[in-house]
């Protein structure tokens, strides 16, 4: 009992001399910029990929002291490449005073873009992370963008994505390449998220950091594999992500004489597609194209867990049915549009049939492709288009990237159950 | 012993000519019996002496490029006692026949007696070529969903009908060049039908696809079109209809449908991806058809969902 009672009151002890020695540290005025850069310049780092052969760095990032003083908070998109190709590149950290050495991958986050890695050197101090502040506060992001040293970029707090899961906050600073895996901090000088992705144009994001503590539960059995443990993590975001979308109640909308679903997640956004009418053009086409913002990083060529729908509608009482199902046909081809390669995915398999839906009846394809690096994930591809009618067509795609199969199944049978002809 | 005849190679097919004389000078001076215009042929080259027992004698009379039969060089006086024979003259190819020799049986025009003639009948081809012209203005107008104007038409129209003239004439040429004949009309009506089956297989291979729920029947047919019917039904017009030499018939419908059969074969083959073991592109039946007619029943989402699952979720290893 007694070193179980005395490993208890060691760790209280240090939790309270943390919590000291952040109060202290915590400055009763918020902080600007410059002083934000020289507090914590020595706990920012930038972390090399480098190639085993020509000892040169293959691409860069940043990385913060969290938890221990030889123990690195990053992306996952920053150490990928040492994963899948761990014979090919190591990773290496360069301090801001020129000190550097090698690093150990700890354990991934595919789903929320972090990663920790760990020095076999001291480094320095870690850094005290809390919750993002309110929406409109300050923050200040620190990186190495483009391998120029490091620096600091101002903006404030957009809040949380809803596009995303709450798992993105907008940031309206300028992140560039380099930064990712850099430190957010609030106005007290405290980190409040990892720098993640840019759009551009001052419109970048990063992830919070309680995604980074429940990281530290989260370590790989000793027999699994990253590329296992990366495979399971996105399965069971998949799953979870599509299981609640099917659960949910979806908001419909008509595309003339079809009743189709409309946002079926606040994560997804649909826009009109139609293309515009051409004044000597015999039919009327009308489209709407959805799509979430879930892009899931997990190599430079695959990204996971995107939903793309579209409906097409096409109508004609000028052209006779020969000619109007020429256009339908044309119509009628769709394809995956992903930059995977022959290393990454196998062949697409399809199945086609017709089936009854609400009444009318489809002429529905369905096809999917593994990833080869990643069991259990799949590419699936879903066609529907309405048959016997000679002057109205409607066609239904659907793409999902990186998801399990059974789940992205219950999710088209979902939408197959949703569409309702109304004449 | 029966006459002798030489046979010698003419523009328009071989000349033949009897030997009535004792002595029959060939070369390429003017006072010759028989005249070659070779350059690499002697003024006096070879004569051919009747002995007074009636046997024929070969004798070289070139110093230059003498007579050759095959790799041998004939310098002595050679006894024309087994016939038919061969040699060079120079590069003239000469053959020696004896004029009792049987000659191939006849071969038989088509389309005698004022019966059906597709070929070599100015009306039939008109006829086929006004069907391809009508067929090809069916074809422009359904692949067309919008307004047509006379002018965007006449201008598509004029486009294909230059190409099917200038197949025909394609066509013509090799006839020429393989039967010695100029026989334009049959060339004509042989496009205009190769064409009109392009149209139709246009036409049939969606309906197909969706007839069988897939595009592999479609694929067979146009496979078996490129690589199969077309060259053999052009064999069949040069060598069967025109009598045409069969190596060099063969030889033009190799060089002119290679090509075009491997461009239909590499097309066909990147659209499916046949002979890749990897294709970004997903392959499945995607043809739609007015009449709804097909072999696959319609079945609930539910079977569909329980059967797709069966065919195409990827194994757990992934593949």
């Amino acid at each position: 009992m007694l070193p179980r009672v005395k490993h208890t009151t060691i760790g209280l002890l240090r939790a309270l001399l943390a919590l000291a020695s952040l109060l202290t540290a915590l400055p009763a005025h918020a902080l600007d910029s410059q002083a934000i850069f020289e507090r914590n310049e020595h706990a920012v780092y930038q972390i090399r990929v480098i190639n085993r052969e020509t000892g040169k760095k293959s691409s860069i990032g940043s990385g913060f002291l969290f938890e221990r003083p030889n123990r690195l908070a990053t992306n996952y998109h920053v150490v990928s490449g040492v994963i899948e190709k761990p014979e090919t590149y190591e990773l290496r950290y360069l301090a801001a005073d020129g000190r550097e050495g090698g690093l150990r991958l700890l354990a991934v986050d595919a789903v929320h873009d972090l990663a920790l890695v760990e020095a076999e050197d001291v480094l320095g101090t870690p850094l005290a992370v809390a919750e993002p502040p309110a929406k409109g506060a300050s923050l200040f992001a620190m990186g190495n963008p483009m391998d120029l040293g490091l620096t600091v970029a101002a903006g404030t707090n957009g809040g949380v994505l809803n596009q995303t899961d709450a798992s993105r906050i907008l940031f309206s600073g300028s992140l560039n390449p380099g930064m990712s895996g850099g430190p957010t901090f609030d106005d007290r000088g405290v980190v409040v998220g990892v720098n993640v992705s840019t759009a551009r144009n001052d419109i970048s994001f990063i992830v919070p950091t309680r995604y980074l503590q429940r990281l530290l539960s989260e370590r790989k059995d000793s027999t699994a594999t990253f590329l296992d443990q990366i495979s399971r993590q996105i399965r069971a975001y998949q799953e979870a992500y599509l299981d609640g979308i099917i659960a949910g109640r979806w908001p419909d909308t008509k595309i003339r004489q079809m009743r189709v679903p409309s946002t079926v997640s606040p994560t997804v956004r649909c826009w009109d597609a139609s293309p515009k009418q051409q004044e000597e053009q015999l039919y009327r086409q009308l489209s709407i194209s959805c799509k979430n913002e879930n892009d899931i990083y997990l190599t430079d060529r695959l990204e996971v867990g995107k939903i793309l729908y579209e409906y097409i509608w096409l109508e004609s009482d000028q052209l006779e049915p020969l000619r109007f199902y020429r256009l339908y046909r044309a119509l009628n081809s769709s394809q995956f549009g992903s930059r995977a390669s022959e290393d990454d995915v196998y062949r697409f398999r399809c199945d086609t049939r017709f089936i009854d839906v609400n009444g009318r009846d489809f002429k529905t394809t369905i096809c999917a492709r593994g990833y080869k690096n990643y069991p259990g994930l799949s590419d699936v591809l879903f066609s529907a288009a309405m048959t016997g009618s000679e002057q109205t067509g409607f066609i239904f795609n659907l793409d999902l990237s990186g998801t399990d199969f059974t789940a992205a199944s219950r999710l088209i049978v979902r939408f197959l159950k949703d569409i309702q002809w109304q004449p | 012993m029966a006459a002798l005849i030489i046979e010698l190679p003419g523009r328009g097919g071989s000349q033949f000519h009897k030997i009535e004389k004792a002595v029959t000078r060939v070369g390429r001076a003017l006072d010759n019996d028989i005249i070659l215009s070779d350059p690499s042929v002697s003024p006096y080259h070879f004569t051919i002496c009747r002995n007074p027992d009636g046997a024929y004698e070969l004798h070289s009379l070139a110093d230059e490029n003498g007579l050759r039969i095959g790799r041998r060089k004939v310098e002595e006086p050679l006894a024309l006692s087994r016939l038919p024979l061969a040699f060079d003259a120079g590069r003239t190819a000469v053959r020696i026949l004896d004029s009792s020799q049987p000659v191939p049986p006849t071969r038989l025009i088509s389309c005698q007696d004022g019966g059906a003639c597709l070929f070599g009948h100015w009306g039939w081809a008109l006829l086929l070529f006004c069907l391809f012209f009508a067929l090809s203005a069916v074809d422009n107008y359904l692949s067309t969903p919008k307004l047509i104007t006379w002018e965007s038409f006449g201008r598509d129209q004029m486009n294909i009908t230059l190409v099917a003239l200038g197949l025909s004439f394609v066509l013509l040429a090799i006839n020429r060049l393989t039967s010695q004949r100029w026989d334009y009309s049959s060339s004509l009506s042989f496009t205009s039908l190769a064409l009109i089956s392009a149209l139709l297989l246009d036409q049939l291979i969606p309906f197909l696809d969706y007839v069988f729920t897939s595009p592999l029947p479609g694929f067979m047919i146009d496979l078996i079109w490129i690589t199969v019917l077309l060259p053999l039904a052009m064999a069949w017009f040069l060598v069967r209809l025109h009598h045409g030499n069969t190596p060099a018939s063969v030889f033009f419908i190799l060089f002119l449908l290679t090509p075009i059969a491997y461009l239909q074969l590499k097309e066909i083959a990147d659209e499916y991806a046949f002979f890749q073991t990897f294709s970004k592109k997903a392959f499945y039946s995607d043809a739609l058809y007015p009449s709804d007619r097909r072999l696959s029943p319609t079945i609930s989402i539910d079977k569909f969902a329980k059967l797709s699952a069966q065919r195409v979720a990827p194994e757990p290893s992934g593949k």
